[in-house]
């Protein structure tokens, strides 16, 4: 059986195309300085590994994976390092590299049809802080965030739990800041409906748990 | 005003007042409104109690998110080992090395037990030529496919209204699972899903073929007749035992079995197939000139299935009919186990499990009664079939903690080797002229098990007797992973153009990451085509071939079974269907 190019499409390049890709010709033909490269990464993710990795965790739920995802994301900005502008902006751009990461995982998930974000973990069990936090974030709060889209959800993410806004909202989105004020706005009118959405789901449920089985969600049906 | 708002104004057309109020909420939490806005905002409110509700909504809900702060996740302490050493790895600076060498590593659960290998003959297995009906109509029923615990009537295609189904070739592929433990199961698949599309593919629900353990095996290899298949399963005692069985046949079964009833009926025992007859019709057609032996022992048993359902692997399988033990009281070693092409040789590699010695390849001849350690260095892993020698890998250096491998070419009737290069358990491609190799260094496990990959990289390389040569491909065509990966296993399809290539995560053999390649043999080239699994979660031991590559998920949250994912391609499209979930299918390669 042979593939015909002109009607198969082939997903550029072997590594999964981002953005940032071009820049690796650059950084492999040793354009900038990799020991200097090398400790201001370093330095970045003494300061802010903790915080990327709990965006990616709240992203993804999924402790191992956004542990994967967090040192893609340093070794993306190790290999692009010459697209940082100013040292201030380090932080932003850090959020940017790190949600594309987030953005590109999610497709590829999409593609296979994996559950999403429900931190599946990865055999281990899962320590005492991500009991806790599970508990926390538990219930209506995280599966309404896990409802609405990713776009949505990394905006809120990113202005409530870390601190961005304005410009370096729109930075780390990699959209206008009128565009992120609006995902933005959009993000907290889909979480109140989603949220509504969960508690009519529960009470449906405790209601069916009398009732019947039955919730229209086939492929979670009891065995 | 400027320009741009005004402008942005003017297009906003909102349905009512109430929907602009809401949006006006919501930004207004974001920074102030324009005063034309502000002001709207506050009379509208003043006479609307849904809004003051929304209103509160949006406070209450940031409240709870910034709840959330109280509680960050707490990234693994090796995370900067880790990074360090990918930066490393991308020719970065040196900076990073003092911590490279921290990276972790845990023990290898599922190597650590003994194993024992059986085979099983009798019952005509399953995965590629599971018939369908032959010249089948879509939309005539398929005995396989059903959704929701087949309680709707399910054609073929789906019943998504939106789905874009992609038409494959019809195969089924065949998986055991514990939903009725060791039970043996078909999935047909005549049409999948394309990725990308929010187009939805009915799950699919396997037919039973009946019972052969008394629970799901590590790992069951069908021959490339798939009648036998070898199973390899943990035993009581610790060790692994390696038997060969005979596959159900799928053609046996009753045509209309989509009712639950139907499905139900023939749960606990095997399924109503009538293996006298059957049997011998299939063989001929398919297992004419095969090396196998005839299955004599099986036909003497009227049903063999049911004398097989009874056998517990952890019992003495070779005492059994139908089941005969070729490996006991061993350690099966990585998943690299196969049959010869031409099937009849199986090899694997495998640590006595009496003496402290390391890994060695064996081999079993179809057909005779045990299978045969053919090195005796400990340090030889059987690799991959390239015409029907065996490739075996090992380190040149055994004593070292690190070394360079070498690979040899092993004809398994006498042992004989002959070099194959320097590559590390090159997977060699059916028509013998590529290969996905290990380029690069070896170490001792950390945990001592056995030797792994250190520094290098999994590519693929063109391949001769010689062993692996060069690609001209150019690096990013032809690179799987550059770290270094606890175990990993290839497999092509019969055609050598397409490959599939699991990656064991770095600290967890048992979970790993799985890619479906087609190659471009002319620019010899890996290409990841659009809709073709990339890196996604699968357990160990996928099948391969006729159009398909099957693999189960782990085990999702929630307690949620494991999922058989099948990808199926046409000559132009790749896509995926899945099962219900299920417990602890193993999907027979």
């Amino acid at each position: 059986m042979a593939l015909d190019p002109s009607t198969t499409r082939y997903r550029a390049g072997f590594v999964p195309a981002t953005a940032l890709e071009p820049q690796r010709v650059r950084a492999m033909s040793g354009v900038w300085d990799r020991d200097e490269a090398g400790a201001f990464i370093e330095e970045l993710f003494a300061k802010h590994h903790g915080e990327i990795y709990a965006y990616l965790f709240r992203m993804m739920r999924d402790a191992e994976l956004a542990a994967d995802m967090t040192q893609d994301a340093f070794v993306k900005a190790y290999k692009n390092y010459d697209t940082l502008e100013k040292p201030e902006n380090a932080r932003a751009w850090l959020y940017q590299i790190a949600h594309r990461v987030a953005l590109d995982e999610i497709r590829r998930r999409k593609i296979v049809r994996f559950l999403p974000w429900t931190g599946e973990s990865r055999g281990s069990a899962p320590s005492a802080e991500h009991l806790v936090m599970d508990a926390r974030l538990s219930g209506d709060l995280q599966r309404a965030l896990a409802k609405i889209p990713e776009r949505q959800r990394a905006a809120l993410l990113l202005a409530e739990l870390h601190d961005l806004t304005g410009l370096e909202l729109a930075a780390a989105l990699g959209v206008s800041h009128v565009a992120a004020r609006a995902l933005l706005t959009r993000a907290r009118e889909s979480l109140r409906q989603a949220l509504a959405a969960e508690r009519e789901a529960d009470a449906a449920a405790e209601a069916a748990r009398d009732g019947g089985r039955d919730r229209n969600r086939p492929a979670e049906v009891d065995r | 005003m400027t320009r741009a708002s005004r402008l942005r104004r003017r297009t906003e057309r909102w349905p009512d007042s109430h929907e602009r109020a809401r949006a006006r909420l919501a930004e207004r939490l974001d920074g102030p409104l324009e005063l034309e806005e502000s002001t709207w905002l506050d009379e509208h409110m003043t006479g609307c109690a849904s809004c003051a509700a929304v209103a509160a909504a949006y406070a209450a809900d940031r409240q709870a998110l910034r709840g959330l702060r109280d509680q960050p996740p707490e990234p693994p302490r090796d995370l900067w080992a880790r990074t360090a050493a990918a930066i490393e790895a991308e020719g970065g600076s040196s900076a990073q090395k003092r911590d490279a060498s921290v990276r972790r590593s845990l023990p290898l659960g599922a190597f650590a037990g003994v194993m024992v290998v059986v085979v099983m003959v009798g019952v005509g297995l399953l995965t590629a030529n599971l018939p369908l009906p032959s010249g089948g109509v879509k939309g005539e029923e398929s005995p396989t496919v059903g959704i929701e615990g087949g309680a709707s009537p399910v054609a073929s295609i789906p019943t998504i209204a939106n789905a874009t189904p992609i038409a494959v070739d019809p195969e089924a592929v065949g998986y055991v699972s514990n939903d009725r433990p060791g039970t043996v199961y078909s999935l047909s698949v005549d049409e999948v899903c394309a990725a990308g599309d929010k187009a939805d593919c009915a799950v699919r629900e396997g037919t039973q073929l009946g019972t052969l353990f008394t629970e799901a095996p590590k790992t069951i290899l069908a021959s490339p007749t798939k009648h036998k298949a070898v199973a390899i399963a943990n035993t009581a005692a610790g060790t692994d035992e390696v038997m060969v069985v005979d596959l159900p046949e799928a053609t046996e079964r009753p045509r209309p079995t989509r009712t639950p009833a139907a499905s139900a009926s023939a749960a606990p025992t095997p399924t109503p197939a009538a293996p006298t007859t059957t049997p011998a019709a299939s063989a001929s057609s398919k297992v004419s000139g095969s090396p196998e032996p005839t299955p004599s022992a099986s036909a003497a048993t009227p049903t063999p299935t049911a004398s097989i359902a009874s056998i517990e692997p952890s019992a003495t399988p070779s005492a059994t009919a139908g089941l005969i033990a070729i490996a006991s009281g061993i350690e099966v070693v990585g998943e690299s186990a196969a049959f010869s092409p031409d099937g009849t040789w199986f090899a694997f590699t495998a640590r006595a499990a009496d003496e402290p010695k390391g890994a060695d390849v064996y081999a079993w001849r179809v057909g005779s009664a045990k299978a045969v350690r053919v090195t005796d260095d400990g340090a030889s892993y059987f690799a991959s079939w390239s015409d029907n020698d065996m490739i075996v890998s090992r380190p040149t250096d055994p004593s070292a903690a690190k070394s360079d491998p070498a690979s040899v070419r092993v004809d398994p009737a006498n042992g004989n080797e002959r070099d194959a290069g320097d590559g590390w358990r090159p997977a060699v491609d059916p028509t013998g002229k590529r290969a996905i190799v290990w380029v690069g260094t070896l170490k001792v496990a950390d945990d001592g098990s056995g030797w792994v990959p250190d520094k290098g990289r999994l590519e693929l390389r063109s391949w001769s007797r010689d062993g692996a040569g060069r690609s001209q491909g150019s690096e990013r065509d032809r690179v799987v992973t550059d770290s270094a990966p606890r175990d990993f296993d290839v497999r092509w399809d019969e055609t050598g153009e397409w490959v599939a290539v699991w990656v064991a995560d770095r600290d967890d053999t048992l979970v790993g990451r799985l890619t479906l390649f087609h190659v471009d043999s002319e620019k010899d080239r890996l290409e990841r085509v659009d809709g073709a699994p990339v890196d996604v979660r699968a357990l160990p031991g996928f099948s391969m071939g006729d159009g398909r590559l099957a693999w189960a998920t782990p085990r999702g949250q929630g307690g949620e079974g494991s999922r058989i994912q099948i990808a199926a391609w046409s000559k132009t499209d790749v896509g995926i269907v899945e099962s219900n979930p299920g417990e602890d299918p193993v999907v027979i390669r």
